[in-house]
């Protein structure tokens, strides 16, 4: 009996079970789907994420207040800390192998034209940060160059906000109110989209010295930090931690590169996929178990066939072989047609969401096909043996 | 060609045990034609089985072509069963889901004849059981006579010395049931041992001899051309 006689033999036993064979290989698609399918969300978003990351430059140093302690204790927890100020962002300016700086302060404070009024984020920073965010300027001008702490009263409006704000008008040179200040408008940001969680479209930008006067703060968010070369990303690391250390006399700040960021979401997103993946490998074991339900029952609907096979000759191992062959076409044929509609899903959501790239990885493809032929012949082993044990006189009917 | 010598047959029935076949020795000669008579439970089904290597006695030994299989393992059985046996059965056995031919193929299938081989001897087999024009039907589209036919031509593709029949013309009418007896009886002309059992004297009378069996024992032995009328025991 060669193989493709027994694949021949299993492939005519579906005839007499058309229905019930659908549905069991019905279930190992859905498994095979989900897989696919839950993969590429997951895979999706971590290069979401790692794009969104790389588009604000991989040269960046992001310095914040207060000293993450990843070792003993509370994990994340600041201890007292010294301010950031605008005094130790002009240090750090001037340390070798740093190309520019954008000192950063934020607040949610009201801004409002004329009858139109809404809460927005409001940034404090310096007219570096257009080229340290990679930003674009959609008209007018960004905020003036000069000195650090003056900041003088101008506005630079994100473009939901000048479009609510400013209906049908140009804003720019109009004098709009934020908290307490008035400003004039200088300029309106491009349409930027979400970025890193924050829709950049909904904030101002002001310089940062009058945004911490009107945030009534001595203090800091962070500062972002733009390295001249890539190689020297570690060492200007260790140079504004010793800087910053001996301004405030104590290591008081958290300096974290792009990188790590980028490959701690990467590494949180990557397990967020496995776990996805491990959700929808139980349904995959569920369909299994519906493989071997319908096997059993087909074993005892043929008993009699069973005991005919006997008699004309077939050995156990074949009798064996004849079921275990219908289990695993039924799984395989499930886990193929799976394939298909998941990856047909995941074109379909990237057509509708086309800024999330949604992709299964391979190891989730080839993995699901392989587990669902695996789940075919593991759960198919029992209902097989168990056919291949009965006795031909009683499977005949005797006794 | 068969030699049984005290075989005993013995099924557990929860605590007790019955007693299939109770020291039955008997001698069937290559080329012969017997039929086995006796009532329901009187062992004869069970006499066929241990005949036909499906089963195997509990006591006694069996010698089938000068060979002893009363103790082999399945495998070996398996092999008697493929090369020297064909099974005939009351309810036909066909598989519903294959066509006359594919049901006639079935045997070489699992002794691994070729494919083309296979093709060409099932199409010559059913030519020899007449139905060659019926190959491509399945069991549900032949009558009862047809099929058993078709189970005939399955049964002899591999050339066995023996044959056995259980009550081979049980479920046809009358007219069918003396076509499959002359079929039966052409393979047995052709050189074919031949065990039948049977309920039904008509069938019985065409053996050599017959066995009667009763309780687990062959109770008489006689021609079958003796059987002028139903065998009461």
């Amino acid at each position: 009996m060669t193989a493709r006689d027994v694949v021949e033999f299993a492939l005519r036993a579906f005839r007499g079970h058309r229905l019930r064979a659908a549905l069991s290989l019905l279930g190992v698609a859905v498994g095979v789907a989900a897989v696919v399918l839950l993969t590429a969300l997951g895979n999706g978003a971590r290069r979401y994420v790692t794009d969104q990351f790389a588009s604000i430059g991989s040269n960046l140093l992001i310095v914040m207040p207060g000293k993450t302690e990843t070792t003993g204790g509370l994990p994340f927890t600041a201890a007292t800390t010294r301010d950031l100020t605008l005094a130790d962002a002009e240090a750090v300016a001037r340390l070798p192998g740093v190309e520019r700086i954008a000192p950063i302060a934020m607040a949610t404070e009201t801004v409002a034209h004329e009858e139109r009024r809404r809460q927005v984020a409001v940034v404090g920073t310096t007219p570096e940060f257009l080229t340290v965010r990679h930003l674009t300027l959609g008209r007018g001008s960004f905020l003036p160059p000069g000195e650090l702490r003056r900041g003088v009263a101008v506005v630079v409006v994100g473009n939901a906000v000048a479009r609510e704000l400013f209906p049908g008008v140009d804003p720019v040179g109009k004098v709009m109110r934020i908290g307490d200040m008035r400003a004039r408008v200088v300029g309106v940001m491009a349409p930027m989209g979400e970025q890193l969680g924050m829709n950049l479209d909904e904030t101002v930008t002001i310089p940062v010295a009058r945004a911490m006067r009107l945030f009534n703060r001595a203090s800091l968010f962070r500062i972002m930090i733009e390295v001249r070369a890539h190689a020297d990303l570690e060492t200007v690391r260790r140079d504004v931690v010793r800087l910053l250390a001996a301004r405030h006399r104590e290591e008081d700040v958290t300096v974290i590169t792009q990188e790590a960021v980028m490959s701690s979401f990467g590494s949180i997103l990557q397990a967020l996929t496995l776990a996805l993946a491990g959700i929808a490998a139980i349904s995959l074991t569920v369909a299994g178990l519906g493989i071997m339900n319908v096997m059993l029952v087909a074993v005892s609907e043929r008993t009699v066939e069973v005991g005919l096979l006997r008699a004309v000759g077939a050995g156990q191992r074949q009798v064996q072989a004849v079921f275990l062959a219908e289990a695993a076409l039924l799984a395989t044929a499930g886990g193929v047609a799976g394939l298909g509609v998941g990856l047909l899903a995941v074109l379909a959501l990237r057509a509708a969401v086309p800024v999330f790239p949604a992709e299964p990885p391979l190891w989730a493809v080839v993995s699901s096909l392989g587990v669902s032929v695996v789940v075919g012949v593991v759960f198919g082993l029992l209902p097989a043996r168990r056919a291949a044990r009965l006795d031909p006189v009683a499977a005949l009917g005797g006794h | 060609m068969i030699r049984l010598a005290h075989v005993t047959r013995v099924f557990p029935m929860g605590e007790e045990t019955l007693r299939a076949l109770d020291d039955v020795s008997e001698h069937v000669r290559p080329g012969e034609h017997v039929a086995i008579m006796g009532p329901s439970g009187s062992g004869k089904s069970t006499l066929l089985n241990i005949i036909g290597c499906l089963d195997r006695p509990t006591e006694g030994t069996y010698h089938l072509d000068g060979r002893e299989v009363g103790g082999l393992d399945d495998d070996a059985l398996t092999q008697v069963r493929r090369h020297l046996i064909g099974f005939v059965f009351q309810s036909f056995h066909l598989v519903p889901r294959l066509t006359a031919a594919e049901n006639v193929e079935l045997p070489m299938v699992f002794a691994g004849v070729p494919r083309a081989e296979r093709r060409a001897r099932a199409r010559a087999g059913l030519d020899a059981v007449g139905l060659s024009r019926r190959a491509d039907h399945r069991p549900n589209q032949l009558s009862g006579g047809e099929r058993q036919r078709v189970a005939i031509a399955r049964a002899t593709i591999l050339s066995p010395r023996l044959l056995l029949a259980d009550e081979p013309t049980g479920n046809l009418d009358s007219a069918s049931g003396r076509q499959i007896l002359e079929l039966l009886d052409h393979m047995h002309d052709a050189g074919l041992t031949l065990v039948v059992v049977t309920h039904d004297p008509n069938v019985a009378r065409r053996a050599d001899r017959v066995l009667v069996m009763s309780d687990g024992r062959v109770a008489r032995r006689l021609p079958g051309a003796e059987l002028a009328v139903p065998v009461t025991t």
